[in-house]
């Protein structure tokens, strides 16, 4: 610890050593580590009124947490957020896998800036925004109901915003990107050779894709996964949008109690979020048989 | 004007690695010196430490009587060439060169003045505006040793800064170099590991390997009077004849070899019975016809012979088995020797000298 | 009958066509809706042409508190997550020790953490420590968070590829560490400086998930959106969309031309030196043709 501090002054001399420890103490201490004790701190009181704070009663348990074992409409929630995020995440991978493996292998250079530039239009729009699209498309009515209609196909407008289906439609919407990239960088390190060597003895597409493409793009699928799954567990906008009463997201019932300002209760739902996304890190990790190289971000 | 430079007994260890060991040698003020050396060798690491960028972890390093210890590079009144140049590609040339300048908080006018003279110097006068990118190889060279110079360091230190230029540029630079040494009287310590551009410009050569000073010297005593078996091979080339003292006699010795005996000098005090390595120069040999006395006759074969213009190569075989090579001026000598024919070399005593071996293969 | 080569190459731009028709076509009818005099946001039935939804915009007057909040945060996060960016870029690159990779995923990790849970924490954090409640404040320092990450990624990436030698070659001349980090150091970085800065504010100025938690009572653009959208769908909400897509476009085609320009004047400046050579027009090229007139 010493010989680091010493290391800093001479590479950076007085002033700009202690510029760099002081902004990355207020960083890493006062943003990144500080505010979740914080938070978990908070999970762990019962909620009090004012007058009752610091008192006998404002002792650590873990009844918040408890809530979501207890409360079997949260616990019904938890578990549909946590199916739904992983369809959203396979969607997307099964959706994105063809086109990044085209951007990267197939596509000359210069469709390919133009594919790109394509792709990346749509996500300087407001996520909010792309989700309204969705809103009007989905609607009563909407683009899909008055094409129905027009058809014949239905006589009454369908509510296509009941249950999950609409959610998970918007947000593979709208997290498509944050699949694309991390395959796509990943795909792009392959050595175009290999693939052509592997149809030169004889291999199958479907072969050299199991054997070549997939194990070489590892990092980026697993990359990919963490981003969707993370974007979708942890999305409040889609399910405000295209949700509905019977479609509700866990992000929903945090949100929910800091409206009715029972920030103890919230506080512990979000780390439980936390903790889900932590773990679906290391189940990816795992799953993939990688460590910790996510680098290329 | 330049100042001395001492390193006293300086070491430089890195984890387990001893880059260089217990250097001691006195450069004085106003010299060129240089360190002559095969990669590896710490020539690199004691420039660093003289310049500041590294402590030693042994000795010290003293600059005009000062001891240099804690003091940093910006401070030190030295001056670094580096072996990429590391001119400032977003700078033009006048601002690199007033760089050092600009630091010390020198007003725009003088600044201006300074630099013009210093192109003057480094004969690239009006280069002030040019951006870097646009410069030849000699051309950046000038400039970063404009550069340095602007600073007034007592000791310019130069990183091999001559390698990545081509053969014909290289020859004009060592001339310049030496030129601008002399003018300003800086003391120069250069580093490199080709021999003809130490030699060329040097006043002294100090010849390192793995870490340690082998000799400190002018470069013709470095060539004529190796003191050691690394700096008989290293500089220029040399034949190896292996064998075993026999006969002491003040600084002279003879050795026993396959081929016959060998009479040479013995710098390294080797005792009877020891085994030794003779090294003698290639032009250093003639055909010995008539044989001047005491001089060392071998009675050879020749494998081969190879006209290189200003002289010829002739490889020898010696009736003990071992190879020579010799090296005659274009003076009709190299005619007598016909691949496969006999013939008989010599040379003089005073152009052997002998050194300790341990195995005879590699001396 | 077609050969499996073409089969799969129409396959391929198929799938691709459909692929942009998906990304592109919602955008397109959220668009064209902006101008239907229906009240009611829909493309049929098509009540006629008009404007008078982006009056309606206009004249909305939460909108402008709004944008300003955004342009406000946006720049405090810039002003505090590039220094904090390049900071984290210089330690990580200079310094090795050996918790180095532990800093590293540390100061990443807000990367990579639900933007709810930084607005919550921030939230809580500010309000139990400081006493001060949920505001722009809170909205800026939530953000600039994980934003400072991004900047210091974007900036280390620069600073890796910087020749050290030349820091060493002005601290040789006599530079402070002050004059060598201002001087050579940072107008390396300008690049990477101004693209954080960029990044920055951009993803300050469309973040939701962190800002929702962290601002209270006020609005930043997208939380009065979002506000919007989620009570009652009109189609002034359209005209702010069109106007988001039509300055997206603007700005992707800028800077494609910008890159591309930028680009061929590298080229001719590259050309300019050698052009010497090339100054004879009826120099023969080695097949024995004519030199061709040179291109502008």
């Amino acid at each position: 610890m010493v010989r680091l501090w010493r290391e800093g002054l001479r590479a950076f001399g007085p002033i700009g050593w202690a510029y760099v420890v002081a902004a990355l103490g207020v960083w890493l201490l006062f943003m990144i580590l500080v505010p979740q004790l914080i938070m978990i701190d908070f999970s762990l009181r019962p909620l009090l009124p004012l007058r009752e704070l610091g008192g006998p009663k404002d002792v650590w348990t873990l009844k918040n947490y408890g809530q979501l074992l207890a409360n079997g409409l949260h616990r019904t929630i938890f578990l549909k957020t946590i199916w739904s995020s992983i369809v959203v995440t396979l969607a997307a991978l099964v959706i994105c896998y063809p086109i990044s493996f085209h951007l990267a292998k197939v596509a000359r250079a210069a469709p390919r800036r133009w594919l790109m530039i394509g792709l990346i239009i749509p996500y300087w729009i407001n996520e909010l925004l792309r989700l309204f699209a969705w809103q009007l498309i989905l609607a009563d009515r909407g683009l899909f109901n008055h094409l129905l209609m027009q058809l014949g196909v239905i006589a009454e407008p369908v509510n296509f915003r009941a249950g999950n289906g609409a959610v998970i439609l918007g947000m593979a919407y709208a997290y498509v990107l944050f699949m694309i990239f991390p395959l796509y960088n990943a795909m792009e390190s392959l050595d175009r050779h290999q693939l052509e060597a592997a149809r030169d003895l004889g291999a199958s597409r479907a072969r050299i894709h199991r054997d070549i493409v997939i194990p070489h793009a590892k990092p980026g699928i697993a990359v990919g996964c963490i981003m969707t799954f993370m974007l979708a567990a942890g999305s409040i906008a889609a399910p405000q949008l295209l949700g509905s009463p019977s479609s509700f997201w866990f992000t929903e019932i945090i949100y929910t109690n800091f409206e009715t300002a029972n920030w103890n209760q919230g506080a512990a739902y979000a780390t439980v979020l936390a903790g889900l996304c932590l773990a679906f890190v290391f189940l990816m990790l795992k799953v993939f048989r990688l460590r910790l190289e996510e680098l290329a971000q | 004007m330049g100042q001395d430079v001492e390193i006293a007994n300086v070491s430089m260890r890195f984890g387990d690695v001893d880059a260089v060991r217990d250097i001691r040698v006195h450069i004085q003020a106003g010299e060129f010196f240089s360190f002559l050396g095969p990669s590896g060798c710490g020539k690199t690491t004691l420039l660093r430490l003289i310049s500041g960028f590294m402590e030693p972890s042994a000795g010290e390093i003293r600059i005009n009587g000062r001891n240099m210890r804690g003091i940093g590079p910006n401070r030190r009144p030295t001056a670094m060439i580096f072996q990429n140049l590391a001119l400032f590609p977003l700078m033009s040339v006048a601002q690199n060169i007033g760089f050092g300048l600009e630091v010390r908080g020198v007003g725009r006018a003088e600044r201006e003045k300074k630099v013009a003279a210093l192109l003057e110097l480094v004969d690239l006068p009006g280069a002030g505006d040019s951006p870097v990118s646009a410069l030849s190889g000699g051309q950046k060279q000038r400039v970063a040793i404009a550069r340095a110079l602007a600073v007034a360091p007592a000791v310019l230190l130069l990183d091999e800064p001559l390698s990545a230029l081509d053969l014909k540029l290289r020859k004009h630079m060592r001339l310049a170099l030496r030129e601008i040494q002399r003018r300003t009287a800086v003391t120069f310590v250069y580093i490199t590991h080709d021999q003809g551009e130490a030699f060329t410009m040097s006043d002294r050569v100090g010849v390192m390997s793995v870490g340690r000073l082998e000799q400190v010297d002018a470069p013709e005593k470095i060539y004529n009077a190796p003191r050691s078996a690394f700096v008989a091979s290293f500089v220029g080339e040399a034949n190896r004849l292996c064998g075993t003292v026999a006969v002491v006699e003040n600084s002279a010795a003879s050795i026993d070899t396959p081929s016959g005996r060998i009479i040479g000098q013995n710098p390294a005090g080797l005792g009877h019975g020891a085994k030794s390595t003779a090294f003698v120069r290639p032009e250093a040999i003639f055909v010995a016809d008539q044989t001047p006395d005491g001089a060392n006759t071998l009675e050879c074969t020749v494998i081969g012979r190879s006209f290189e213009g200003a002289y010829t190569t002739i490889r020898l075989k010696t009736r003990g088995g071992e190879t020579l090579t010799m090296r005659c001026n274009n003076d009709g000598q190299g005619w007598a020797a016909t691949a496969g024919g006999n013939i008989r070399i010599g040379f003089k005593p005073e152009n052997a000298r002998l050194f300790p071996s341990g195995e005879c293969a590699d001396g | 009958m077609m050969s499996s080569r073409t089969v799969r190459r129409f396959t391929s731009a198929a799938y691709i066509t459909l692929f942009f028709t998906y990304l592109f076509l919602p955008l397109l009818f959220m668009g064209i809706v902006a101008f239907n005099r229906s009240s009611i946001p829909q493309v049929t039935p098509w009540e006629g042409f008009t404007l008078k939804w982006f009056r309606h915009l206009y004249a909305d007057d939460q909108l402008w508190p709004a944008l300003q909040n955004s342009f406000v945060v946006g720049g405090a996060v810039v002003a505090i997550a590039v220094p904090i960016g390049l900071a984290g870029a210089l330690f990580l690159t200079r310094l090795h020790f050996r918790a180095r990779d532990v800093c590293y995923a540390l100061l990443v990790s807000p990367i990579l953490t639900p933007g709810i849970i930084l607005g919550i924490s921030t939230f809580l954090f500010w309000d139990r420590w400081f006493h001060v409640s949920g505001g722009l404040w809170t909205a800026v320092i939530g953000q600039a968070t994980f934003i400072s990450a991004y900047c210091m990624l974007l900036i280390m990436a620069r600073l890796q590829r910087f020749d050290r030698t030349q820091e060493e070659a002005a601290f040789d001349l006599g530079g402070t560490h002050l004059q060598v980090f201002l001087k050579i150091t940072l107008p390396f970085l300008r690049p990477a400086l101004v693209s954080s800065a960029v990044l920055a504010f951009m993803q300050s100025f469309e973040n939701y998930n962190t800002t929702l938690f962290a601002i209270g009572f006020q609005q930043t653009l997208p939380i009065y959106i979002g506000t919007k959208l989620r009570v009652f769908i009109s189609p002034a909400m359209n005209a702010l969309a069109v106007i988001f897509i039509t300055l997206t476009v603007a700005g992707a085609v800028l800077y494609e031309y910008c890159r591309v320009r930028e680009g061929r004047l590298k080229f001719m400046r590259s050309k300019k030196t050698d052009a010497p050579r090339h100054s004879d027009p009826h120099r023969r090229l080695p097949s024995g043709r004519p030199a061709a007139r040179r291109h502008a």
